[in-house]
Formats: C-alpha cells, sequence, structure tokens
C-alpha cells in the first residue's frame, strides 16, 4: 500500500559511500545503467552483482530493507517477464493452447528481469545514501551547462529535490487519512475493482487537499524568506571533490571499461 | 445505546520491529475502559498516546497481548472488525482533514452506511448526530470546506457519532480551537457521556480538562506511569512534572499560595480553591 514507501527514500548511515559527493553517485548510476544495457553475457552480469554487491556492503544500506523497496514493482516485472517468456520465438520447450514456451523465451525473460531488478536496486542506492538536498545541488551542478542552452536546470533540480522530500510527508498523511476513514468502517482492501477504486475516493479528496495546502504553504515559506533563482545565489556547502571522490571516479571507468572490453573479447572468442 | 466494555490486557506495540526506525509504542498496557465513564489520557509528546488510541479501535494490532471487547479477543481470525469500529468510534486528531463528501450529510452518512445500514436509516442517525454537535439544519446540505474550523471538526465528530458507538476515543479534540470552540467540544462531550451514557476517552494537554474525567491514565515513554481517580493521580505533583507534565489550574495555585505563607487545605479544582479563598477573606 502506500503506506512505507521505501523507495527512493534516504537509508541514514555512516559509510564511505553516503559521505561521496552526489555529483560521483551520479555519474556512478548513469555508468551502471549503461553498463546493463551494454552487457549481455551471463559471465558479464556475474560481474556486474559481485561489483554491485561489493558497492552495497560498503554503503551499509542493509540488503533486505533495498529489497523490501521492490515490492512495489512486482507487478510490472512480473508482467514484462510473462510477456518475454510468451512472445519470444525459437526452441519450444512446451506449448499448450496458442502458447509456447521456448528457451530464448527463458533466458530472455531471465536476463530482463535481472536487468529490471539491478536498475531500479541500482537507481535506489543513489537515493538510499544521498540525501534529497544534496542530490538536488548534485543535479544541479552536474546538469549546470545546459544553463547555456536555456534548459531551466536549477528549476527541475528543486523540484524534484522538493518532490523527493515529500514523499514521505504524503505518504504518511496518507496513512492517517487512512486509519481515519478505517475508524469511520471503511475498507480499502475489499470488492470488485471498480468498488475499489471508488472506494479509494475518501483517501485521495483529503490527500490532494492536504497536498495543496502544503503546497501553498511551502511556496509562502520560500517567499517569505525571499527565495529567488538569481545567478547570484550561493551554497552553505560548496560541493567540492575529496580524494575518495577522484578514486570514485576512476573505479567507475575502469569498471565500465571492463564490462565493456569483456563484451567484445567474448564476441570475439565466439561466446556470447 | 450499547453498554460495552474495552479491556486491554498485556498490550504492547512497537513500530517498525527490527529495523533502525524501531520504536518503542505501547509497552504492557493493562487497562479496562466501559461505557458511561469518562477517561483522560495524558502524557508528554511522544509517549504513546495516540499508537494507545489506535490500538483500542483495531487499527493497530498488538505485537503482543489481547484487546477484547465485552471478552472477545478481537484480533481472533473469525472476528468483525466491524463491529468493535461500530463499538469504539475514534476521532482522530484534527478530525477535519478526513472530510471528503460534498455535503455535510453525506460525509456523515459515511460511517453508517460502511457499517450496512440502509440509506434511511444513515439519514437518520446522520441528521441525529449532527444535531448532537449542534449544527443547524441549514448547514446540512453545504459543502463541508466552506465550513468554519471548529464547524467542520464538530461535523468530523458527528461522521463517528453517527456510527453510534458504545465508547468515544478522541486524540486532542480541542486542538488548535478557540476558547469557544473548545468549550462546544468539552461541553458536548459532557452532553453524550450524561444523556447518551457514552463512554468518553480523552487524550488531553490541558490538565483542568483532564481533571474532569473518572480516570486519570499518564503515560510515559510507552508505559502507563500513573493510574487512577483525578485526585490520585494530580497529587502527584513531583512525579508528574517529572514526565514533562502540569496539574490543574488550581492545585497549582494553592502551591503558590501555600509557598508564599497562607494557610489552605488541598483544593483540586477551582470551585474548592474560591471557597477556601473566601472562607481566609471572610475572617
Ligand atoms: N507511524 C509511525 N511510525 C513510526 N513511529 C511512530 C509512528 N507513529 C508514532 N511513532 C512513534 O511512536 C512513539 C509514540 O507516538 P505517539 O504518536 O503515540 O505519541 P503521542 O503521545 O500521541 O504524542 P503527541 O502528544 O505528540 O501526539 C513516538 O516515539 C513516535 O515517534
Ligand atoms: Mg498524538
Amino acid at each position: 500500500m502506500i503506506r512505507n514507501i521505501t523507495l527512493g527514500q534516504y537509508y541514514p548511515a555512516k559509510s564511505r559511500i553516503h559521505a561521496l559527493d552526489p555529483r560521483v553517485k551520479l555519474f556512478a548510476t548513469f555508468i551502471f545503467l549503461i553498463s546493463l544495457f551494454v552487457n549481455d553475457s551471463f559471465t558479464g552480469y556475474i560481474f556486474i552483482i559481485a561489483c554491485f554487491g561489493m558497492v552495497i556492503r560498503v554503503s551499509r544500506v542493509p540488503l533486505g530493507y533495498m529489497i523490501r523497496g521492490l515490492k512495489g514493482i512486482i507487478f510490472i516485472m512480473c508482467f514484462s517477464v510473462i510477456i518475454n517468456i510468451f512472445i519470444t520465438e525459437g526452441q519450444v520447450l512446451l506449448s499448450f493452447w496458442i502458447f509456447k514456451i521456448t528457451l530464448e523465451g527463458l533466458i530472455r525473460a531471465a536476463y530482463f528481469a535481472i536487468r529490471l531488478i539491478l536498475l531500479i536496486l541500482g537507481s535506489s542506492l543513489m537515493t538510499y545514501t544521498t540525501t534529497p538536498n544534496s542530490l538536488t545541488d548534485g543535479l544541479e551542478k552536474s546538469l549546470g551547462f545546459l544553463t547555456y542552452l536555456r534548459v531551466p536546470v536549477h528549476d527541475f533540480a528543486t523540484m524534484i529535490g522538493i518532490a523527493l522530500r515529500f514523499i514521505p510527508v504524503l505518504s504518511e498523511e496518507a496513512d492517517r487519512i487512512i486509519k481515519a476513514q478505517e475508524a469511520r468502517g471503511a475498507d480499502f482492501t475489499q470488492g470488485n475493482l471498480m468498488k475499489r477504486v471508488k472506494g479509494m475516493i475518501p483517501l485521495i479528496i483529503p490527500l490532494l487537499i492536504s497536498a495543496f495546502r502544503r503546497a501553498e504553504d511551502l511556496a509562502l515559506a520560500l517567499d517569505a524568506r525571499c527565495y529567488n533563482k538569481e545567478k547570484w545565489r550561493t551554497k552553505l556547502h560548496p560541493l567540492k571533490y575529496s580524494r575518495a571522490d577522484v578514486a570514485a571516479y576512476i573505479l567507475l571507468l575502469l569498471y565500465l571499461g571492463t564490462v565493456i572490453a569483456s563484451k567484445y573479447a567474448f564476441e570475439y572468442m565466439g561466446f556470447v | 445505546m450499547k453498554t460495552i466494555k474495552l479491556v486491554l490486557e498485556n498490550v504492547s506495540y512497537v513500530y517498525n520491529p527490527g529495523t533502525i526506525y524501531e520504536t518503542v509504542g505501547i509497552t504492557d498496557a493493562d487497562l479496562s475502559f466501559e461505557s458511561e465513564k469518562s477517561y483522560a489520557v495524558i502524557g508528554h509528546t511522544g509517549s504513546g498516546k495516540s499508537t494507545l488510541l489506535q490500538l483500542m479501535n483495531g487499527l493497530l494490532s498488538p505485537a503482543k497481548g489481547r484487546v477484547l471487547l465485552d471478552g472477545e479477543d478481537v484480533h481472533a481470525k473469525k472476528y468483525k472488525i466491524k463491529k468493535l469500529r461500530s463499538s469504539v468510534g475514534l476521532v482522530f486528531q484534527y478530525p477535519e482533514y478526513q472530510l471528503f463528501e460534498e455535503t455535510v450529510i453525506k460525509d456523515v452518512c459515511f460511517g453508517p452506511k460502511n457499517l450496512g445500514y440502509t440509506p434511511e436509516e444513515c439519514l437518520e442517525l446522520a441528521k441525529e448526530a449532527l444535531r448532537l454537535v449542534g449544527i443547524e439544519e441549514d448547514k446540512f446540505d453545504q459543502n463541508p470546506f466552506n465550513l468554519s474550523g471548529g464547524q467542520k471538526r464538530r461535523v468530523a465528530i458527528a461522521g463517528v457519532l453517527a456510527m453510534n458507538p458504545g465508547i468515544l476515543v478522541l486524540d486532542e479534540p480541542a486542538a488548535g480551537l478557540d476558547p469557544e470552540g473548545k468549550e462546544q467540544i468539552l461541553s458536548l462531550l459532557k452532553t453524550l457521556r450524561e444523556t447518551k451514557k457514552m463512554g468518553i476517552v480523552m487524550v488531553s494537554h490541558n490538565m483542568d480538562d483532564a481533571s474532569g474525567a473518572d480516570e486519570v491514565i499518564v503515560l510515559d515513554k510507552g508505559s502507563i506511569a500513573l493510574k487512577g481517580s483525578a485526585r490520585e493521580v494530580f497529587k502527584e505533583y513531583e512525579r508528574l512534572a517529572g514526565l514533562g507534565l502540569d496539574v490543574p489550574f488550581a492545585m497549582r495555585m494553592t502551591r503558590l499560595l501555600r509557598s508564599r505563607g497562607i494557610d489552605l487545605p488541598d483544593c483540586f479544582d477551582n470551585e474548592e480553591l474560591s471557597k477556601a479563598l473566601l472562607k481566609i477573606y471572610k475572617r
């Protein structure tokens, strides 16, 4: 349910990953995504998972906690895996009625699932280890060059920061409203789809009202503190790279190099 | 009106067990609540008052212990939770934020409708509840969002009253209201108790409001620190001060006057204090 959303939330801990510059972590996420799309071999996945596992270890975010965050997307994942199993042509293993399951389909579905899980775990590791504030700073700085193309980078970064910051606030609010309506005998878990959708109205309307109220309060508070986005805005804690950040950049490039090189090496040697 | 008895047997609750966010909600609460009686729950912020109320209404299931309504375990597999919801009405803090319907009357009907009453019965119950909280007939078809804060609060309380509970549980019902709005809520609770024989359980930060209850329950870090009649509990001045709590105005005043050398008997409320002072004055 909407309660207890852990995906995309900060997980407070003291670790080397938490201490890294947000730009490094953004870059790392980007590199990780590329490596997932470049790689198409089983051995490659083992290498990627091993590296990723080490990073999780260092980050001190419990694996169980991360996996729990995946719950929300189980449905989408199962759906796409099943589609993949059935639509892929190839050596037929099993067939019934109009469906047939192929070996290639199974393999593709498995790869697909692994890719999707790693994709989501990878990007959530970034948000688990980076506070919304520093994430916003990092985004703004890393994408700063786009300002020259008249892209309102600062606005986007601030919007993302605020959105992330408000997920727990609104999920707490939703929890409260759900409970208040349950106390009035509402049941959000029963009935057919139509009934359930209609049953959400007592939750959604108060939640929307409260979101608007909060947005208005926030806007007023920003205004009252003379917030604007003029060029001369400075930071309280300007981002500065440390040695660990440089080391992280080097490791990341090595990692990406290995993944790409192994792909071509395997292709050259003839087994994929 | 149903006369009911709700018993919490050795109930404990922990938020987010097994994670870094683990927090104690309630520890080993042994309490009993009945219709026709009034209870005040007091405690420092974060002491578990709201958690306790949610346990009473089955919104949270205890990690340990049992919640019994008229002897039946409400978390037993076969138990119909709606029975508990209709017997123990829970009004959350700032209940006006739960309003969602287009008209006042429709919103108040929501509770009874969920309990399976027919539309006519719902309307009857809703009208009765709105009358009780003092909302006039001409407001029934208005949009609840256009009412004043105090009126919204009373409509929200009516939404729970319409389910005809035997015990009404309220989390800081007077928070954020002006003195008049507050007075209206408190006198409503008194009426409910006297004419409807409803049990009232109220969380309050105001010791003068709490002192009107038959029984006062003091929470500290999730445990029950003190429990008893208001007179017994508020005698423990030092203990309460240690928990970050106060005593009613008259008791505070009595202590102050005594420390300035005025010879006063123990005074519990403003009435007693003024009588004692009058006696000294006349002497
Ligand atoms: N949904 C929740 N998730 C995690 N922890 C919670 C949650 N609700 C309450 N807590 C924690 O449980 C403890 C008791 O909270 P509770 O809300 O019952 O206190 P309270 O006495 O009602 O406080 P207040 O006077 O501020 O309303 C607190 O430490 C609080 O941080
Ligand atoms: Mg509370």
